[in-house]
């Protein structure tokens, strides 16, 4: 068995440190040990497996490239978290700018071709988790950011404040707005569910 | 048959579901206080409204349901985003291209041979002639100033507050302690197991405050440099420019290669 590494058990603000300075194994450590969580955010804001590692190899790269200029006033993860969304906003642009398929064309395409559209498989594929990612796809930007932050990254108001640099207030109202239209859509995924003839027609098998 | 009693309204007009979520979240303190009111009364008058379980619990499942664990990265992928940031790190030419082991895991003695040998030629330099090109180029404020060199006993430095006031380029001065060291001196404290620094050094397996400066930093110019207790512990707090900016680093004084934490302005 390999002996543990002393670098894991450094806190973020030691080994970000370590790393302004061209430690270049405390930097790895950082990165190994926070990349499930930007990966978490991306996939959770873009809602699209292939999107989200783009996004989160854009927020590393950024992570790297810009580690000297962290200057430790923040929490590490506070910063993190900014870097992770803003890769996340702009692969959101990146995604919009990009010209929509043709379902016609898809249609005559040869089956090779389709495969990468059919519903993932195995857990991926799973009722529950298209619901929410397809339900968070429906609502604004803003509110979805502000919802994945709270929600999956368990941050509290201010610091989602701190990561989108807007007032408190705003995150509140962000939440607020984003969870009721969340609840609208996941009512209206439920009744699809039980009711055949009104799912979306990417759903069905 | 006389028709049932409208329901009341919501308590906080539109912004009932503000006060739900902030509920929810543990927030409701800062809504209450937006609102000039008492956490209390706000959770009181929410809890008296009829719809409040039926909407608490509709939240609470989106809630739930945003918390659903992502798919899981696959061990490729990971890797693969970790190796891409470094590479990318590496092409940018911003930082060391070492591929060795890491400068603050490597062993005391091995550590000593580098810098005595090696690496620490650009300090030894710097410390002489008061930063290098890098620094200099950098042109910050914040590091700013003459090297403050041996900066003493600091006592008790647990509190990150007490280190930060070594970054503050606007400090107390410490001129009338020892400037920092030129190229023979260093080197000579190094060798030799120190001069002045003789009177703090532990013991023979312990490296003086000035060479454990020399050891954390590598090739990077030593701002200052010190001793004192950081949880108890007897540390030697080391201080190094850094991309136009001083990060002091806490080290054992019976193990320079170990950082204990690190503070930065």
């Amino acid at each position: 068995m390999a002996p543990p590494d002393p670098l894991r058990s450094r806190d973020d603000s030691t080994l970000a440190s370590l790393a302004a300075v061209g430690d270049r194994a405390a930097l790895e450590v950082l990165l190994d040990r926070h990349v499930d969580r930007v990966h978490a955010i991306c996939r959770r804001v873009l809602g699209d497996r292939d999107d989200a590692l783009d996004a989160s190899q854009e927020a590393l790269i950024s992570v790297a490239r810009s580690i000297h200029r962290f200057d430790g006033r923040a929490a590490f993860t506070t910063w993190l978290h900014r870097i992770a969304t803003n890769a996340a906003i702009d692969e959101l642009r990146r995604r919009q700018r990009r010209p929509t398929p043709d379902p016609l064309v898809l249609d005559a395409a040869a089956p090779g071709t389709l495969a990468h559209l059919a519903p993932p498989a195995g857990p991926e594929a799973a009722g529950d988790r298209i619901d929410i990612d397809a339900a968070l796809a429906r609502i604004p930007d803003e509110f979805r950011v502000a919802v994945v932050l709270r929600d999956l990254c368990d941050l509290d108001y201010a610091q989602i404040a701190a990561v989108l640099d807007v007032p408190a207030g705003t995150v509140r109202s962000r939440i607020a707005r984003g969870r009721a239209a969340l609840a609208a859509e996941l009512s209206e995924t439920a009744g699809n569910r039980l009711d055949p003839s009104r799912r979306p027609t990417k759903d069905r098998p | 048959m006389t028709p049932p009693p409208p329901l009341p309204p919501p308590p906080f007009g539109d912004d009932t579901d503000e006060a739900l979520n902030a509920l929810l979240d543990g927030e409701l303190g800062a809504f209450a206080q937006a609102r000039g009111l008492v956490e209390v009364d706000v959770r009181a008058r929410l809890e008296h409204w009829p719809e409040y379980q039926a909407r608490l619990a509709a939240l609470e499942q989106v809630r739930a349901a945003v918390r659903e664990p992502v798919p899981p990265l696959d061990d490729l992928d990971r890797k693969r985003l970790v190796s891409k940031a470094l590479a990318a790190k590496d092409g940018t030419g911003a930082t060391s291209k070492r591929t060795g082991r890491p400068w603050l895991r490597i062993s005391a003695a091995a550590a000593a041979a580098l810098v005595v040998l090696a690496g620490i030629g650009a300090m030894l330099t710097s410390l002489g002639t008061g930063g290098d090109s890098k620094s200099a180029s950098s042109g910050s404020a914040a590091t700013a100033g003459a090297p403050r060199g041996d900066v003493g006993n600091l006592g008790d430095v647990s509190d990150p507050a007490t280190i930060r006031t070594l970054l503050d380029p606007g400090s107390a001065s410490t001129s009338s302690r020892p400037s920092a060291p030129g190229l023979d001196h260093l080197r000579q404290q190094y060798s030799t197991g120190g001069t002045s620094d003789a009177a703090i050094a532990a013991g023979p397996d312990v490296p003086t405050p000035r060479a454990c400066a020399a050891l954390v930093a590598g090739s990077r110019p030593v701002r200052f440099f010190g001793t004192g207790t950081y949880q108890g512990r007897a540390v030697t707090i080391v201080g190094i420019d850094s991309g136009g900016r001083t990060i002091a680093f806490v080290v054992p004084r019976d193990d320079c290669t170990s950082v204990l934490t690190a503070v930065s302005r």
